[in-house]
């Protein structure tokens, strides 16, 4: 955990002398359309495993929409999110709040609004290997906005390994899955992405997916594929 | 600020994450007793601070206080401005008697050779190389760690450096003053005695470093003074990191006194967070292939003016406006203005999205023009099919698939919006303005409150006021500097704070426009500033991918009276009159690499005829440190204390700070005591920072905003 002392006094000079108030900041920031049909309580709630599993009935009851159950350990935050566009394979889902999560085949590409977002990322190699449950090495790029805001890449080296076989219970019953570990290795980085993968359909059902050095893990768990 | 920022920030602040430790080529963030890199007490190091890095560092011992501002302007190149207050210094011979000596220096180190496995890191440097040169110095030096925790220096200095135990000297050292201070010393740099130093320092734990050096100053003239003893050349000193920005150092010098400083420091790279926690961009919406043929809705006004309704109603709620639109079969165009994002990328990406959510599927080409000040300044035109296909890609791609144009050229005209310029904007805030450098009283500064208004009349129209009540403050007693030969156009500024009541600090009603393609135009008239009326005139030419702009301008001015009502004073005073007319052409010229350069050359307030040349580092994400000069026909000796005219600029985008888009930036100055030569009108607007952000060179630097 990195202190921000200074940030946070810069912030609050902000605030005194320079934001002040006027008609700018006076502007809403209401969610629009689609992410307004996205669930509503989806708030960084502390992670109560009872509340978020009447979140989860809560959210399957509301909406016939795919959804995915997502937390960030690191921040003890967890979510449900409701699919709320397609393009291609990819799958972006979204909270009322205006957060995103996009992935393809149940791994995740990209994000918007969880800080130090995956902007884009490259892994086909990784996805064919998982989904088919098949060891193998193979590369993965995730790309992010420095400090500066240009986008710069992380290349990773990444061993896929089969594992233990495994159920996973969805809205629709029981899955059969297959467990798969990825482990990454990057100039300045290491992680491991552990999947349960389905043994039918070859989509990972659940995971906890590496997402960035300041957010670090991401589990997510379909509630409804 | 709203509770939607607060929440931001502490979020921000919880969420941050260990950042990775990477090689860190022998650099340090500990500052020495002279503010500047490097982990021994007086003596310089060949460390470098990491790049970027900007820290303050106030130094105390014994009477003697140095603030120093260090910043890392390249990864080999280190700079230093250092202001220093001297209790107990006796005045040279001739000179007035002083109580407190208040010196201005500049430092410069360069680092020649990295280190490596076996070599130590080389670099050479300059302390106070500009003016009087109390600490005046320079020196080789090497450093080189020895495992993770120790690191050893030792090199060779001159000057103030080569005081204490020289074994030789190459040539004499000059002493005397270059024109009347402010011009570099190079008459005197490696020149006289030379002496050896020496040091190390040891890092007892993450947050904990001990040093001790052999010091090849001699304090000759704070010994003299009687000031300091110098009983030992040996220093020792022990800096803690207090925090990730805050660091504590205590040191023990020649034996005789003890000493503190302490350090705050930031990296212009390391904002509150990384690509920002603003809220997500709507997806790219897929059309249906079927759908694309379908021109039905053209002939629909009902349809069509719901599109437009959407579209301006998606703006809204991304803080963006609706200039104006056309929509046809094929393609359409829509004027933005931007009041929200910072990156103007993310401005046009999500317009993009929004457009591709909202527009009839036959629509393929899609223009989106900003409107800077009612005047449109760059167009980027996309294939709607290329949003849908690079959604998922590296925001290069869709960059190269990008097309930018002069808004001129697009030649699809708009609807304008209904209500598209009668547009009140305004902010009440506090101020603080400051003069620092007076040689009686180092920092002085008025505080109020401000509120400030702009009404957008018509397109490119613009009325623009502020009226401001100064509360508390002492920059009426800034001291009149003497005559000196030119009219007084700046340095009686301390007349125009000597009022209580409210004053006007502009009034104006300005046009902008187009003169056709590449070049803009500004007309401002009014109460232009604090101290001048008049009228000013500019025309801009900067092609929207080009990297240099030209510009000119003219203006008219009459001095306000002093408590800036709506009065206007006689032109003639004790120094002169100052003349009406007054104005600069000007080259501004975006190297790339992250470095820019402006150069001004004309005729300033007072009649002078000169050029100033500004240098600025520059950040993508917005942050700016540079420098500027500037020499007129007017003679050192005319001119005064400092020779020239000088400063140091800082901005400072707060969207670094709060971690979400704001187009807010904090503008400071550093610069000399207000004198009147080489001294230039301050109106606001001026063309070319105003519109520059919107063209292609800028914008493709944080094109991966784009998707954000």
């Amino acid at each position: 955990m990195r202190s921000r002392y200074l940030q946070t006094a810069f912030a609050g000079l902000a605030c005194v002398l320079l934001a002040s108030c006027g008609s700018e900041s006076s502007r809403s920031n209401e969610a629009l359309g689609i992410f307004k049909g996205a669930l509503r309580p989806s708030r960084t709630a502390p992670q109560d495993p009872q509340q978020v599993a009447a979140s989860a009935q809560a959210a399957l009851a509301s909406t016939n929409a795919p959804l995915v159950l997502v937390s960030i350990s690191e921040r003890n935050v967890s979510s449900v999110m409701q699919q709320i566009e397609t393009n291609g394979a990819y799958r972006t889902y979204g909270t009322g709040d205006r957060r995103s999560i996009t992935f393809k085949g149940g791994m995740m590409t990209a994000s918007r609004g969880l800080g130090e977002d995956l902007m884009s990322s490259d892994v086909d190699g990784v996805l064919a290997l998982v989904s088919a449950r098949k060891a193998g090495r193979v590369q993965r790029v995730h790309r992010y906005l420095d400090g500066e805001n240009t986008i710069t890449a992380l290349e990773a080296t990444c061993e896929v390994t089969p594992g233990a076989m495994g159920q996973v219970s969805v809205d629709t019953g029981q899955r059969a899955t297959q467990n798969v570990t990825e482990t990454c290795r990057a100039v300045h980085t290491e992680f491991q992405n552990t999947y349960m993968v389905d043994r039918g359909t070859g989509h990972i059902l659940q995971s906890r997916q590496w997402h960035s050095p300041m957010n670090g893990y991401i589990s997510v768990q379909t509630l409804r594929p | 600020m709203g509770s939607g920022t607060r929440k931001a920030l502490a979020l921000a602040l919880i969420v941050c994450g260990p950042s990775g430790v990477f090689a860190n080529d022998l650099t340090t963030t500990v500052t020495n007793n002279f503010g500047t890199p490097g982990g021994l007490v007086d003596m310089p190091t060949a460390e470098m601070a990491p790049d970027a890095q900007l820290s303050t560092t106030v130094s105390y011992f014994d009477g003697t206080t140095k603030t120093t501002l260090s910043f890392q302007v390249l990864p080999w190149l280190s700079t230093s401005f250092r202001y220093s207050a001297i209790k107990g210094l006796v005045a040279e011979p001739g000179r007035p008697p002083i109580s407190t000596f208040y010196d201005r220096s500049f430092d410069l180190k360069f680092r020649l050779l990295k280190e490596t496995d076996l070599r130590p890191s080389l670099s050479v440097g300059l302390r106070d190389f500009v003016g009087t040169g109390l600490f005046g110095g320079e020196y080789i030096v090497a450093s080189k760690s020895i495992g993770d925790r120790l690191r050893v220096t030792g090199g060779l200095g001159w000057g103030r450096l080569g005081s204490y135990g020289s074994f030789g000297s190459t040539g004499t050292r000059k002493t005397n003053l270059l024109g009347e201070g402010g011009i570099p010393n190079y008459d005197r740099w490696f020149r006289g005695d030379v002496a050896p130093f020496a040091g190390a320092s040891f890092a007892v734990t993450d947050r904990l470093n001990v040093k001790l050096e052999y010091s090849s100053d001699g304090y000759d003239r704070e010994v003299t003074d009687g000031i300091i003893r110098h009983r030992s050349p040996f220093n020792f000193g022990a800096d803690y990191k207090l925090g990730e920005n805050f660091r504590l150092n205590a040191f023990y010098l020649h034996g005789d006194e003890v000493g503190v400083n302490l350090t705050a420091s930031i990296n212009l790279r390391e904002p509150a967070v990384k690509g920002g926690i603003e809220t997500a961009p709507l997806p790219v919406a897929l059309r249906a292939p079927a759908a694309r043929s379908d021109l039905g809705w053209t002939a629909d006004d009902t349809r069509k003016a719901n599109v437009r309704s959407a579209v301006e109603a998606g703006l809204n709620n991304d803080g963006l406006a609706l200039h104006g639109m056309s929509l046809q079969g094929q393609s359409a165009h829509v004027m933005i203005r931007n009041a929200r994002f910072d990156m103007n990328p993310q401005a046009v990406g999500r317009t993009a999205r929004l457009l591709s959510r909202t527009l009839p599927a036959s629509v393929e080409v899609m223009t989106i023009t900003q409107v800077v000040e009612g005047v449109p300044t760059s167009s980027v035109t996309l294939r709607r099919s290329d949003l849908e296909r690079l959604e998922n890609a590296p925001a290069s791609e869709i960059l190269a698939a990008a097309q930018f144009n002069d808004a001129l050229a697009v030649g699809q005209p708009v609807q304008l919006s209904e209500d598209p310029f009668s547009r009140f904007s305004w902010s009440l805030g506090p101020f603080l303005r400051f003069s620092v450098f007076d040689p009686e009283n180092p920092v002085r500064l008025n505080a109020g409150v401000q509120l400030k208004g702009d009404y957008r009349i018509a397109p490119g129209w613009v009325a623009s006021a502020s009226v401001s009540q100064t509360l508390l403050g002492n920059l009426d007693q800034v001291r009149l500097p003497q005559p000196s030969g030119l009219p007084r156009v700046r340095s009686n500024v301390a007349l125009y704070s000597r009022t209580n009541d409210p004053t006007v600090d502009y009034l104006t009603l300005s046009k902008y426009g187009r003169l056709g393609r590449d070049f803009y135009t500004r007309g401002t008239v009014g109460y232009l500033e604090k101290m001048y009326a008049g009228a000013s005139a500019e025309v801009l030419w900067k092609p929207v991918s080009s990297r240099l702009g030209l510009g000119a301008e003219v203006n008219y001015v009459r001095p306000r009276d002093f408590d800036q009502l709506f009065g206007l004073r006689s032109r003639t005073g004790p120094g002169g009159t100052i003349p009406e007319f007054n104005g600069h052409a000007s080259v501004y010229y975006d190297f790339g690499n992250g470095f820019h350069a402006q150069l001004d050359g004309g005729r300033y307030l007072a009649g002078d005829w000169g050029s100033t040349l500004s240098i600025d580092r520059e950040y993508a994400n917005g942050w700016k440190v540079g420098v500027f000069a500037t020499k007129t026909d007017v003679s050192s000796a005319t001119f005064g204390e400092g020779s020239f005219d000088k400063g140091i600029r800082i901005q400072v985008p707060i969207a670094w700070g709060i971690g979400k888009p704001s187009k807010t930036t904090s503008n400071t100055v550093i610069r000399s005591l207000s004198r009147d030569g080489g001294a230039r009108l301050e109106v606001n607007g001026r063309l070319y920072e105003s519109i520059r952000n919107t063209h292609q060179p800028e914008m493709a630097k944080t094109w991966g905003k784009f998707w954000r």
